[in-house]
C-alpha cells in the first residue's frame, strides 16, 4: 500500500508539470492580455508594462523563469491585482472556499447517498419516484437560478438571512443548500442506480440465501459495493467545490476561491491563471488517490498494488 | 494545521445551528439591520461592481476605482455635487491669469498627509511629474497634457520636467502654466491623474514607477483625503476610514466607508435586504418596471455616458459612407431606450449629450427611413440586395445583446440587410478591435469632464482611443482651433463643424445616452444628483430615515 | 447472458421497457416536445426572431400563448427554437461520453497496473485545464460554428463517464465469471463487451442522464464565450438564465423554459431507469 502511494506521488509530479505547461502556453496564445482595457493605452505604455513583468521575452524564457520560480514556491505577481502576489490572495481564499464546499460535501453525502438508499430498497414505487422526482428537482435547478430563488423567498420575502456576505453562522445556510444541491441529487441517481444493480448480484442473493437479515444485507454487503460509484465521483466532486463555486460565490457575495478561478482567466491575469489551476490540479491528484485507495477498502477484491 | 482543527469546530457548529435553524427560524427574532446598525455607526455601505485595479490614482481608469480614490484623496479643487463648480480642495483660492493659461494655486497651510506630514507644492510637482513621465503607464496621462509641454514630456521628446509648465513658486503655491485656454481646465484638475501621491511613502516601497509598488496595500498607503484606507481584501470589501490629519474633518461626516465588489443582482438583492445603502447600478431588465412603480429608492440621473456603434471604415461595405450613414438613419432610437435600456435615457442624435450645458449642436441626426433606402440604394444595394455579409461584434452582456438583436431587427425591416450578431468575452473583443478585425462594434465611452471635447477629441486621426481608422484632415484642425480659440462663441462654432463632419462621415453610430441609476436608501443625506455621478464623500451623511 | 428462450434479448428488453409504466411516460413525454420542437415552423405563426418592440414582456394571452419576452418575440416559439439546439447538445455530449468515456473507461479499469494509472492521470490532466481559456483558444484555432462547440464538448464530456466505468470496471473484473470467461479462454474484447460492460450498463445509463442537464447548461456558458450559436438564436439554457433576471417581474421568462427543461430531464430521468432495468439481464421483468 506504501508503496502504491508513493509511487502515485510520484506519478503526480510529471502530471502537474504537463497541466503547468499546457496551462502556460494556452493562456498566452488566447488572444487579449492583461492591460487590455476599455480605455486603451499607447503601444509605448502598452510595451512598458509587459516589459516590466517580463513578458516582452521570448516565451521559453518566460516558461523556464517561472517554472525556476514556482520550483522556490513563488507564483509571482497579480497583474490584476498589482502590489500583491499570486499565493497570498490564493491563500487568504482557500479557508472560506474549503469551509464551503466541505459544508456542502456532507450535506450532498448525508442526502443524496440516503435518499438514493431508501429509493433502491422499494424501486419502482411511489417512495422511489417521490425521492428521485426530488433529486430530479435539485438537477433542474441550476445554482445560477436556485440561489436567487433561495434568497428571494428567505432572504427577501421571509427576512430569515442575509441576502449576502459570509460573516455569521446563519449566512452559510443557504450557499451551503444551493452548493449541495446538485451533488446530492447526483449522488441520490447513482446510488439508487447502484444499489439496485448490486441487489441482483449473486452474493447478494447468496447472502440473502444464507438467512441473513435484510438490512444486514443491505447495508453491509450492498451499500458496501453500491458506494464503488459515488466514491468514484467524489474524488473531483470534492475537488470542485473545495476550490470553491463562481456562481455561488457571486450571487451570496462570498470571497472564495471560485470567482477568482474564473475572473482570472477574464482578466488574462497569467499568475493567477496558473496558481489557481496548479492549486486545482493538486486537488484532483490527491482526491483521486484518496478515492483509489477508498475503492480498494470498499471492495477488498479490487487490487490497487498489482502492477501487471 | 491550526486551520484545519478550526474548520472542524465551525463544521460542527454549523451542522447544530443548521438543524436548530430549520427549527425555530420563523420565530427568531433579529436585531437591527446591517444598514440601520451602520446608520448608527455613520459607516456608509456601498456596492462598487469590481475590485479596483489599483489604489494608485494614477495608474488607474476605471470607474470603481474613482469611487474610492475620491475618498482617499483630493485634487486641487472639488466639484461641488450641486452644481459641479469648483470650490477649494487642497487649494484654498486660485487666480487665472488674463489670457486663461495660466493658474496660482494657494495652497492651505494646515493640509497634510493621512501620515500626518505636511502636504505642499512640491508634492504636487513630484505627482504631476509622475503622472506624465513616460516611465509610468498612466491611462489617463492625456487629462495633464493640458500643461504646457506636459505631451512632450510624456512622448520622451523632452526630458527636462523644469520646462513643463507646472512651478511651485513656495511652498505653498503652485503655478500651473496652460498650452491652452481651456474652459474645463478646473473640472480636469479634481480629476484622479492630478491627484498627489506621497513621495516618501512610493519610495520607501520601491520603484516610484512599478506598476506593483506595494506601496497600494494596507498599512502602506498614504493619501490626503477624507478617508484613508483601513482595510482591503479582494473580492470582499474596501474599507476606508476617517483620516485624522484631514483639513477639513470637522466637516466629514461619515466615519468609515465600506465598498462592496458585487453583481448588479447580488447588490440588488443586498439592497433590498438592508445590507447596503446605496448600490453601483442597477440592472437594465429592471428599469422599466422601477420606472413604472415609481419606486422611490430608484436615483436615475442623465450622464454623458455614451452608447454607440463603431465602424470600421476600411473594410467594405462599410467604406463607404453612405452605407454608414443609411446604418444610422435606420434606427429608431427611441424605441430601443423607451423599451429596453432604460425609459429615462435619452436616444442619442448627437455625439454630445444635452447634460453639457455650454454646448449647442448645430446638426443631428434625422432618423428617416426612406432617405436611409435612398442611400443604400445609390451605394449599390436597393431593398438590401447584394449586401455582403456583415458582423456586429459585442462583449457579452445582457444589456448588449438585446440592443444588438433589436438593431439588427430595425436593419433588416427597414432596409433589408442582414447583419450577423457575433458576441466574445470582454479580452477577445478588446483584441479584435485593437487589431480593428472588425465591422461594426459595440462601445461605450465614459467623459470625465462636461465639455464637447471629452468626447469629440476621440475621432482626430491621432487618438489612442479612434479605433474606426477614419481621418479627417479638415477634423484634426477644427479641433485644434477649437483648443487655441479665445472666446467661448468661437470656440463652440468650430466644435459644432467639427461635430457637423462626425454626423455627415459617420464613423461612429450614436445609440443613446446612458442614465447612471442607483438604489439610493432613505437615510442617504447630503447626496445630489448630477451628470457626472460625483459625490464627495465629505457632503454626505446618515441620518436614521423611516421610509 | 444465460438467455435460452426463443425471443431475442432485444425483444425481451423491449417488452420489459413496455412494462415500466413511468418509463413509457417519460418515452411520450420526450416524443411530444422533440416532435414540438421539430415542426416548430409549422406550429407558430411567428418567428424565433421576429420582434414587436411595443409588445415587449407580455403576460401569456391568447396571442402568445406563453408571453413574449422583452424585445416582443413570441416565447413559445422561442423555447420550441430553443429546445432544438438543446436537444442537439444534449444528444451530442451523450454520444461523446457514450463512445469516449466508457470504452476508455472501462479499458483503463479492465487493463489496470500502469495502463490505468496513465490513463486516468490523462483524464486528471484534462480534467485540470482551465476551461475557459481552452474555449477561447478553440475558437482562435478552429473558428466558429458546429465543429469547435462540438469538439468544445467532447473535450470534458466523457470525463466523468470514463472515471465512474474505471472504478466500475475494477470491481465486476474480479468477480468470478469473469474469471470463468479467463479460464474458457475468451478474447479481451469479448470479456469486455459481453461480460464487463453489460454489468456496469446501470452506471452508465444514470451517469448518461445526467450528462444531458449539465451539458444543456454549458451549452449557454460557451455562448457566453461567444462559442455555439449567437443571437437571435436560443436555447433553453440560454433562455433560462435571461429569466432568472426578472423573475419578479416577468416571471414567465422563467417559469416556461424551466418547465420545458425539467420535463425533458424528468422524463429522460424515468426512461433511463426503465431502460436500466429492461436492458438488465438479471433483473425481473418490472411490475
Amino acid at each position: 500500500m506504501l508503496s502504491f502511494i508513493i509511487k502515485r506521488i510520484l506519478e503526480a509530479i510529471p502530471v502537474l508539470l504537463i497541466i503547468i505547461t499546457a496551462t502556460f502556453f494556452m493562456i498566452r496564445l488566447a488572444p487579449g492580455g492583461p492591460f487590455d482595457a476599455e480605455r486603451a493605452l499607447t503601444e509605448e505604455a502598452m510595451e512598458r508594462l509587459n516589459a516590466y513583468y517580463g513578458l516582452d521575452k521570448p516565451l521559453f524564457e518566460q516558461y523556464t523563469q517561472y517554472l525556476g520560480n514556482l520550483f522556490r514556491g513563488d507564483l509571482g505577481p497579480s497583474l490584476k491585482y498589482p502590489g500583491f502576489t499570486v499565493s497570498e490572495i490564493i491563500f487568504e481564499k482557500i479557508p472560506i472556499s474549503m469551509e464551503l464546499g466541505l459544508y456542502a460535501f456532507c450535506l450532498a453525502m448525508l442526502f443524496g447517498v440516503t435518499a438514493g438508499v431508501c429509493a433502491s430498497l422499494r424501486p419502482n414505487t411511489w417512495l422511489d419516484y417521490s425521492t428521485m422526482s426530488f433529486a430530479m428537482t435539485g438537477i433542474c435547478l441550476p445554482s445560477f437560478v436556485l440561489g436567487p430563488l433561495l434568497l428571494l423567498v428567505f432572504a427577501l420575502h421571509f427576512e430569515w438571512f442575509n441576502a449576502s456576505g459570509w460573516m455569521s453562522g446563519t449566512d452559510k445556510i443557504l450557499p451551503t443548500i444551493t452548493l449541495a444541491v446538485y451533488l446530492a441529487a447526483t449522488l441520490a441517481r447513482i446510488t439508487r442506480g447502484s444499489m439496485l444493480e448490486v441487489q441482483s448480484q449473486d452474493y447478494m442473493r447468496t447472502a440473502k440465501a444464507k438467512g441473513l437479515p435484510g438490512w444486514r444485507v443491505h447495508f453491509i454487503h450492498g451499500l458496501r459495493n453500491a458506494l464503488l460509484p459515488v466514491v468514484s465521483i467524489s474524488g473531483p466532486a470534492l475537488a470542485g467545490l473545495i476550490s470553491g463555486s463562481f456562481v455561488v460565490e457571486t450571487v451570496y457575495h462570498i470571497p472564495g476561491l471560485g470567482r477568482f478561478f474564473v475572473q482570472a482567466a477574464f482578466n488574462r491575469d497569467y499568475s493567477m491563471i496558473l496558481g489557481t489551476v496548479l492549486f486545482f490540479a493538486v486537488l484532483i491528484v490527491m482526491f483521486n488517490l484518496l478515492v483509489d485507495i477508498v475503492l480498494a477498502w470498499l471492495n477488498p477484491r479490487i487490487k490497487i498494488t498489482q502492477s501487471t | 494545521m491550526t486551520s484545519t482543527f478550526k474548520h472542524r469546530n465551525k463544521s460542527l457548529f454549523l451542522s447544530t445551528t443548521l438543524t436548530l435553524l430549520i427549527l425555530i427560524s420563523p420565530g427568531c427574532s433579529k436585531g437591527p439591520t446591517p444598514v440601520a446598525q451602520a446608520t448608527k455607526d455613520k459607516i456608509l455601505l456601498m456596492g462598487n461592481s469590481g475590485d479596483p485595479q489599483s489604489l494608485d490614482p494614477h495608474i488607474t481608469a476605471g470607474y470603481p476605482e474613482k469611487k474610492i480614490h475620491s475618498g482617499l484623496f483630493e485634487g486641487l479643487v472639488l466639484m461641488h455635487p450641486e452644481d459641479l463648480s469648483p470650490i477649494p480642495g487642497v487649494a484654498e483660492s486660485w487666480d487665472v491669469s488674463e489670457d486663461g493659461k495660466t493658474y496660482t494655486f494657494h495652497l492651505r497651510k494646515e493640509a497634510r498627509w493621512s501620515n500626518g506630514a505636511p502636504l505642499t507644492a512640491q508634492d504636487f510637482l513630484f505627482s504631476l511629474e509622475r503622472v506624465l513621465s513616460p516611465n509610468i503607464s498612466a491611462p489617463y496621462a492625456y487629462t495633464v497634457f493640458l500643461l504646457k509641454n506636459g505631451q512632450a514630456y510624456h512622448n520622451g521628446t523632452l526630458t527636462d520636467f523644469s520646462k513643463v509648465g507646472a512651478k511651485a513658486l513656495d511652498e505653498h503655491t503652485l503655478q500651473l502654466e496652460l498650452e491652452n485656454p481651456t474652459p474645463y481646465f478646473l473640472q480636469m484638475v479634481s480629476q484622479h491623474a492630478w491627484y498627489p501621491v506621497h513621495k516618501a511613502t512610493i519610495l520607501k516601497h520601491g520603484d516610484p514607477y512599478a506598476p506593483n509598488n506595494p506601496w497600494v496595500r494596507p498599512g502602506n498607503h498614504v493619501g490626503n483625503g477624507p478617508f484613508a484606507l483601513k482595510e482591503w481584501r479582494a473580492s470582499d470589501v474596501i474599507k476606508i476610514e476617517r483620516n485624522p490629519h484631514y483639513w477639513d474633518k470637522e466637516n466629514v461626516h461619515l466615519n468609515e466607508v465600506h465598498f462592496f465588489p458585487m453583481d448588479p443582482e447580488t447588490e440588488e438583492r443586498a439592497f433590498r435586504s438592508n445590507q447596503l445603502h446605496y448600490t453601483y447600478r442597477v440592472v437594465e431588465d429592471k428599469l422599466r418596471d422601477l420606472f413604472a412603480k415609481e419606486a422611490p429608492e430608484l436615483v436615475s440621473t442623465p450622464s454623458p455616458i455614451f452608447f454607440h456603434f463603431i465602424l470600421n471604415t476600411q473594410v467594405p461595405p462599410l467604406n463607404d459612407k453612405r452605407v454608414r450613414k443609411a446604418l444610422s438613419l435606420a434606427i429608431n432610437r427611441k424605441a430601443l431606450t423607451a423599451r429596453i435600456t432604460g425609459p429615462n435615457d435619452s436616444p442619442a442624435y448627437n455625439f454630445i449629450s444635452p447634460v453639457v450645458s455650454n454646448y449647442t449642436p448645430a446638426v443631428s441626426v434625422k432618423e428617416d427611413i426612406q432617405y436611409a433606402k435612398a442611400l443604400l440604394a445609390e451605394a449599390g444595394y436597393p431593398n438590401g440586395e447584394g449586401f455582403p455579409q456583415v458582423e456586429l461584434l459585442y462583449h457579452t452582456a445582457e444589456i448588449n445583446r438585446k440592443l444588438a438583436q433589436a438593431i439588427q431587427e430595425m436593419w433588416k425591416k427597414n432596409l433589408g440587410i442582414n447583419i450577423t450578431l457575433q458576441n466574445q468575452e470582454w479580452k477577445v473583443v478588446l483584441a479584435n478591435r485593437a487589431k480593428k478585425q472588425f465591422e461594426i462594434l459595440r462601445n461605450a465611452w465614459l467623459p470625465r469632464y462636461l465639455d464637447a471635447n471629452a468626447s469629440l477629441a476621440l475621432y482626430t486621426s491621432d487618438s489612442t482611443q479612434n479605433h474606426t481608422s477614419w481621418a479627417h484632415p479638415g477634423y484634426d484642425a477644427l479641433l485644434e482651433q477649437a483648443a487655441a480659440a479665445n472666446n467661448p462663441e468661437e470656440r463652440l462654432s468650430h466644435l459644432q463643424a467639427a461635430e457637423a463632419i462626425l454626423l455627415e462621415e459617420v464613423p461612429i453610430i450614436p445609440i443613446y445616452f446612458i442614465n447612471s441609476n442607483h438604489f439610493k436608501h432613505a437615510d442617504i443625506k447630503g447626496w445630489y444628483p448630477n451628470a457626472l455621478d460625483e459625490h464627495p464623500y465629505k457632503f454626505i451623511y446618515l441620518e436614521n430615515t423611516p421610509s | 447472458m444465460n438467455e435460452a428462450d426463443s425471443i431475442s434479448p432485444w425483444a425481451q428488453s423491449w417488452y420489459r421497457l413496455k412494462q415500466h409504466r413511468m418509463a413509457m411516460l417519460g418515452l411520450i413525454l420526450l416524443s411530444i416536445i422533440g416532435l414540438l420542437c421539430l415542426i416548430a415552423p409549422w406550429l407558430t405563426s411567428y418567428t424565433y426572431r421576429e420582434q414587436n418592440i411595443d409588445l415587449g414582456a407580455i403576460p401569456p394571452c391568447a396571442e402568445h400563448w406563453l408571453g413574449t419576452d422583452t424585445l416582443g418575440r413570441d416565447l413559445f416559439t422561442r423555447i420550441l427554437y430553443g429546445g432544438r439546439i438543446s436537444f442537439m447538445v444534449g444528444l451530442i455530449a451523450t454520444a461523446v461520453s457514450l463512445l469516449i468515456g466508457v470504452p476508455y473507461g472501462a479499458l483503463s479499469g479492465y487493463l489496470g497496473g500502469r495502463t490505468d494509472r496513465f490513463m486516468m492521470r490523462v483524464v486528471e490532466i484534462i480534467y485540470s485545464l482551465p476551461y475557459t481559456i481552452f474555449v477561447i483558444l478553440l475558437m482562435v484555432v478552429v473558428g466558429r460554428g458546429l465543429l469547435p462547440l462540438l469538439l468544445a464538448i467532447g473535450a470534458v464530456e466523457w470525463l466523468a463517464m470514463a472515471r465512474l466505468v474505471r472504478g466500475q470496471v475494477l470491481a465486476v473484473k474480479e468477480q468470478e465469471f469473469v474469471q470463468a470467461a479467463h479460464v474458457l479462454g475468451q478474447s479481451n474484447f469479448k470479456i469486455l463487451s459481453k461480460h464487463i460492460i453489460p454489468n456496469v450498463l446501470g452506471t452508465v445509463i444514470v451517469c448518461a442522464t445526467l450528462t444531458v442537464p449539465s451539458v444543456m447548461l454549458l451549452e449557454s456558458f460557451l455562448s457566453f464565450l461567444g462559442l455555439g450559436i449567437q443571437a437571435p438564436m436560443t436555447s433553453w439554457g440560454d433562455l433560462i438564465k435571461d429569466g432568472v433576471v426578472t423573475l419578479e417581474e416577468y416571471p414567465w421568462m422563467l417559469i416556461f423554459p424551466s418547465i420545458f427543461f425539467s420535463v425533458t430531464l424528468f422524463s429522460l430521468n424515468f426512461l433511463g431507469d426503465g431502460l436500466r432495468d429492461a436492458l438488465d439481464p438479471r433483473v425481473e421483468a418490472a411490475r
